[in-house]
C-alpha cells in the first residue's frame, strides 16, 4: 500500500494535483471543454479540479471519481492523484479487500476477550445471586434467627451487612410490616404509625428502633409460649393512611363488625372469626356495629374500651367512638 | 443498561447477504469476511440424511466438480433467498466465523434488495434470527451503497446510486436520507456469466462451466469498446465431438455477449432518471451516478453508462465492499439518528 508523501501537511497536498492534470492536458492538446463534454461533467467543475478548489465539488466520492475519469482520459495513473487528495482532506484511505482469507481472531487476542467476558460474567451471576438471596427472604429468616441474640439498636450485625438498603426499600414501601421482637399488640401499631405512638404511652424512640428492621410478617412473643402472626391483611388503614386513632378488636367467638370512620367510610364490614386480631386506623369519631358484641375485646386508643355497657339485649352492640 | 452489557461481548455486524458473495463488516474491524455464497451438501446415501461438507471458498471449489453424493449450491438467487435451509446454514457458518465464539449473539444489519417482497424479506430475516443474530435490523441496499460509498445523502440534493450486484442491479435516488425513487432488475454479475456460457456455446460450440465463463469476464470482460484488443485462451467441451477443446476469445465477443445484460441495467437506469421529480434529476445531472458493486469492477462500464445516460459517472471506492460497509455505517447511525435508514417489512 502507497503512502501519501503529503502526510505532513494534510492543508495542502504535496502534489499539484489540478497542476499535473492540467499539464497532461495540455500536453494532449486538449482544451477544458473538450474535457467536459467527454465526462459529461459541467465546465465548472473542470475548471475547479484544476485550480485544487475541491470545496465546490460534491463531495469526497465524486471528487476521487472526477480525478479517477479525468486521469484515465488523460491516461495517466490516478492512484497518486486520489491518495494525494485523500491526505489533503484527511480522508482515512479504506483497506481495499484483498481477497485472501486474513486470520479473523488471532488466538491470544481472542482467548483475552473470551477471559475478560468470563470474569464480567461470573461477576454478574455473583450480584444476580446476591440479589436473589435477598429477595427471596433467606436472609431475613437468618436474620430472625440472630436477632434475638441482638439489640435493635442501628448497628447492622456483620452478616447482614448486604442487607440494609433492601430493608430500608421494603421499609419504605410496605410500611406496615415492622419487626417486633417481644413487642405488644399496642407497640406494633405504634411502630406503625408515629402519629399514634406519639398519642400513646411507648417512647417514640423505641418504636423507630423497631421500625429498623421489618420482616414479611409481624411476630408477636406474648410471654414465652405462644406467638400471633399479625398478617397484613390485619391492619386497615383508612384511604389516604390519614387519622390518627386507632383500634384494636380481638374477638373470642365468631361477631359481625362494621365500624366506619368520620367521613363514613366502611372501614371493616364484614364477619370475622374467632382469634381474629384487627388493628383499623382513622379519624375518629368511629360509627362501631358489633352483632355478638360479648366476643369482642377492644381498645381505642389505648384505652381498655368498656362494651359491655352498650350492649343490647340481644347481644348486638351499636356506639360511637368519640376522641376524649 | 443490559443492551449497553451485552453489547461489550457481541459486535455488531452488517452483512451484505449477495447472490454472488456473502460480506460481512464489523464495526471498528472493516470488512472480516467475503466468501461466495455457496455451500456442498453431502446427501448420506444410507439415512439419507443430508450434511454441510463446505461453505464459502471451500464450497465454490466443488461447484460443478462434485460427486454424486455431493452438491455444491448457491442457494441465494437474484439477491433473495432460494433456498432457506441452507442460506440459513450458510450464515451460521459465516457469522460463527466472523464473530468468533463471543458469548452473546450480535445485532446484525441485512441488506436486502428494494425488489424484495415482504415474504423475501421476512425470509431473510428469519434466516438471520436462526443463525443466531440477537436482533436483525433490515436496510435497502441502495441506501447501505450510498452510505458505504460516502455519498451525502442527508442533504437536500438528490444523489443517484447503482448497485450492480451478483443476482440484481439496483438504481436509486436518495436525498435527505431517504430513497426517492428505487428500482431493482434482475439483472447482475451471474447473468453476464450466464450470458457468456450461451454466446460460447451458440457461436463456437463448446460447453463451457460458470467458473470458466467467470474468468473470462474478470479478466477480458468490458462493457464499452476500448482502444485495445485483450484475449484470454480457455478449455471447454466440444458439444459436436464431446471431448475437450481449447479456444481463444477476445474483449469484443465477450462485449457482443453482454450486451443484452447491460442493455438491461443501462434501461433501469434511464427509467428512473425519467420518473424522478425534475429538481433531483437536475442534482443528479450535475453530480454524477455513483456506481457500486462487483458488477462496477466491469472494465468500462461507467464509460457505457456515460455515454448511454449523458450524466458523469464515477465509480465508488472498493466498490464490492460499499453494501457491506454502509451496513455498518447504519448501525452507527442508527444510535444517532433512530431508525430512519431501515426498511420497512
Amino acid at each position: 500500500m502507497m503512502e501519501p508523501e503529503s502526510t505532513d501537511n494534510p492543508e495542502y497536498p504535496a502534489i499539484d494535483i489540478g497542476g499535473q492534470l492540467r499539464k497532461a492536458r495540455e500536453a494532449a492538446s486538449l482544451s477544458v471543454d473538450d474535457i467536459a463534454s467527454d465526462l459529461r461533467i459541467h465546465v465548472n467543475y473542470i475548471e475547479a479540479l484544476e485550480k485544487n478548489n475541491f470545496e465546490i465539488l460534491n463531495g469526497p466520492t465524486y471528487v476521487k471519481g472526477y480525478i479517477r475519469n479525468y486521469a484515465r482520459l488523460l491516461e495517466i495513473d490516478a492512484d497518486p492523484l486520489v491518495e494525494a487528495y485523500q491526505s489533503s482532506v484527511g480522508e482515512e484511505r479504506i483497506p481495499v479487500w484483498s481477497g485472501s482469507q486474513q486470520p479473523l481472531h488471532k488466538g491470544s487476542s481472542h482467548r483475552k476477550g473470551m477471559l475478560t467476558g468470563s470474569v464480567i460474567v461470573a461477576l454478574a451471576l455473583l450480584v444476580l445471586f446476591g440479589i436473589w438471596l435477598l429477595k427471596s427472604g433467606y436472609l431475613d429468616r437468618y436474620q430472625v434467627d440472630t436477632a434475638q441474640a441482638e439489640s435493635a439498636s442501628e448497628a447492622a450485625p456483620p452478616e447482614s451487612s448486604a442487607l440494609p438498603e433492601t430493608s430500608a426499600a421494603d421499609d419504605a414501601t410496605q410500611g406496615i410490616t415492622p419487626k417486633s421482637e417481644g413487642m405488644t399488640i399496642k407497640e406494633q401499631v405504634q411502630a406503625l404509625n408515629p402519629q399514634a405512638a406519639m398519642s400513646a404511652e411507648t417512647p417514640k424512640e423505641e418504636a423507630q428502633s423497631a421500625s429498623e428492621e421489618p420482616t414479611e410478617s409481624t411476630k408477636v412473643e406474648s410471654g414465652t409460649e405462644n406467638a400471633i402472626i399479625l398478617g397484613e391483611d390485619d391492619f386497615i388503614v383508612a384511604p389516604g393512611g390519614e387519622g390518627s386513632d386507632e383500634i384494636i378488636i380481638t374477638l373470642t367467638d365468631e361477631c359481625w363488625v362494621e365500624i366506619k370512620d368520620a367521613t363514613s367510610y366502611q372501614l371493616i364490614h364484614g364477619l370475622l372469626k374467632a382469634g381474629d386480631i384487627k388493628v383499623i386506623l382513622g379519624t375518629a369519631p368511629f360509627q362501631v356495629f358489633l352483632g355478638n358484641a360479648k366476643a369482642v375485646q377492644m381498645d381505642f386508643n389505648g384505652v381498655d374500651y368498656d362494651i359491655a355497657a352498650k350492649t343490647r339485649r340481644n347481644g348486638t352492640a351499636r356506639f360511637a367512638l368519640v376522641n376524649q | 443498561m443490559l443492551k449497553s452489557l451485552l453489547g461489550l461481548f457481541s459486535n455488531d455486524m452488517s452483512i451484505d447477504l449477495g447472490t454472488a458473495n456473502t460480506l460481512i463488516y464489523m464495526s471498528g474491524k472493516g470488512i472480516v469476511l467475503n466468501e461466495p455464497s455457496v455451500v456442498a451438501i453431502r446427501l448420506d446415501q444410507r439415512g439419507g440424511s443430508k450434511s454441510i461438507e463446505a461453505v464459502g471458498v471451500e464450497a465454490k471449489k466443488m461447484l460443478g466438480r462434485t460427486p454424486e453424493n455431493i452438491t455444491a449450491i448457491r442457494p441465494m438467487k437474484d439477491g433473495v433467498i432460494a433456498d432457506f435451509t441452507h442460506t440459513e446454514k450458510m450464515l451460521q457458518h459465516f457469522i460463527k466465523k466472523a464473530h468468533g465464539g463471543l458469548f452473546f449473539s450480535p445485532r446484525v444489519v441485512v441488506c436486502v434488495p428494494c425488489g424484495a417482497t415482504q415474504v423475501e424479506r421476512r425470509a431473510i430475516r428469519e434466516s438471520a434470527q436462526g443463525a443466531g443474530a440477537r436482533k436483525v435490523f433490515l436496510v435497502e441496499e441502495p441506501m447501505a451503497a450510498a452510505l458505504g460509498a460516502g455519498i451525502p445523502i442527508d442533504e437536500a440534493t438528490g444523489s443517484m446510486v447503482l448497485d450492480i450486484g451478483g443476482g440484481t442491479s439496483e438504481v436509486a435516488i436518495m436525498s435527505l436520507n431517504g430513497i426517492v425513487f428505487s428500482d431493482s432488475v434482475r439483472v447482475g454479475g451471474d447473468r453476464f456469466d450466464e450470458a457468456i456460457i450461451n454466446y460460447i456455446r451458440r457461436n463456437y460450440g463448446i460447453l463451457i462451466g460458470e467458473a470458466t465463463a467467470e474468468k473470462i469476464k474478470h479478466e477480458i470482460g468490458s462493457a464499452y469498446p476500448g482502444k485495445e484488443l485483450r484475449e484470454i485462451e480457455v478449455r471447454g467441451r466440444n458439444l459436436s465431438e464431446g471431448v475437450p477443446r481449447s479456444f481463444t476469445i477476445n474483449s469484443n465477443e465477450v462485449l457482443e455477449a453482454l450486451q443484452e445484460s447491460l442493455y438491461g441495467i443501462v434501461s433501469a437506469v434511464k427509467t428512473a432518471l425519467e420518473r424522478t421529480p425534475p429538481e433531483l434529476s437536475s442534482d443528479v445531472a450535475d453530480r454524477g451516478l455513483v456506481l457500486t458493486g462487483g458488477g462496477a469492477l466491469l472494465r468500462d462500464i461507467d464509460r457505457l453508462l456515460m455515454e448511454e445516460t449523458g450524466i458523469p459517472v464515477v465509480i465508488a471506492d472498493d466498490p464490492l465492499t460499499c453494501v457491506a460497509r454502509g451496513g455498518g455505517r447504519v448501525l452507527e447511525l442508527m444510535e444517532e439518528k433512530g431508525t430512519d435508514f431501515l426498511s420497512t417489512e
